[in-house]
């Protein structure tokens, strides 16, 4: 399956700043289940600010 | 592009007491300190006193959490010990994530044989990849670190030793700023 099909349209708004944030990387995090969670991080190109959130 | 300065904190990654580190940390700040365009920030990890029984993101020192966010590349200075790194380096660096993602990373291996840390750099390299950092493909290396200062701490050939380290920091400083590009500009 193709990473495209987990990934979210919906721009990321900076929590910080509210500017449009970048979607730059996919990674799993096996913190949270044991098959791990897909979760997509967004950097905001104003302030610098890194979010995550999970992939769809 | 971005022309705000760089922010490259460099990390004294052992809390081994008479650490020969702690040298070789303070000669690359003063290094990183006289880099046009870049700022930084010691962090010793022996001053961030984390908690050791529990681990990972569930452990985040704020401070050092913000640190890393706002760093957009890390200089880890660290020594070998029985061909590994520290374990607190690990404990410590396993406290973020997110923080870490798609910035640059540069290692200082220290020794006190002649062979600067390369082993333990081998055995860093695969854990720093996991946290998302990308790491150079140049190193610093300390042979002999006991010897490489006076007792006062001064290291006694800064010229080779800053010479030797200039290359380190240029590429750290080259991929720290395309990767501070990409983050902000270059969606996957």
């Amino acid at each position: 399956m193709d990473d495209k099909t987990f990934r979210s349209e919906q721009k990321m708004i900076c929590s910080v700043c509210g500017a449009q944030m970048n979607h730059h990387a996919m990674k799993i995090d096996y913190s949270l289940e044991e098959e791990g969670i897909l979760e997509e991080v967004h950097t905001c190109p104003r302030c610098g600010h890194c979010e995550l959130r999970q992939a769809h | 592009m971005n022309d705000k300065p760089l922010f490259i904190p460099v990390i004294l990654g052992t809390v081994r007491q008479g650490r020969a580190s702690e040298n070789v940390a303070k000669f690359v700040f003063e290094q990183v300190k006289r880099r046009e365009g870049v700022e930084t920030e010691f962090i010793d990890i022996r001053e961030l006193n984390f908690k050791a029984d529990d681990a990972g993101e569930q452990i985040k020192d704020q401070r050092f959490s913000a640190t890393c966010e706002r760093a957009d590349g890390l200089v880890l200075v660290v020594p070998e010990y029985n061909h590994g790194y520290p374990g607190m380096l690990k404990h410590v660096l396993d406290s973020n994530l997110k923080e870490y993602i798609h910035k640059a990373v540069g290692v200082c291996g220290v020794s006190a044989g002649g062979f600067g840390g390369v082993r333990m750099i081998q055995n860093l390299l695969p854990v720093l990849r996991e946290l998302g950092l990308v790491t150079i493909f140049w190193d610093g290396n300390f042979s002999g670190a006991q010897k490489l200062f006076d007792s006062d701490g001064k290291i006694l050939d800064e010229a080779t030793q800053a010479s030797r380290l200039d290359k380190f920091l240029g590429e750290l400083v080259w991929m720290s700023k395309v990767l501070r590009y990409g983050r902000q500009n270059i969606s996957i």
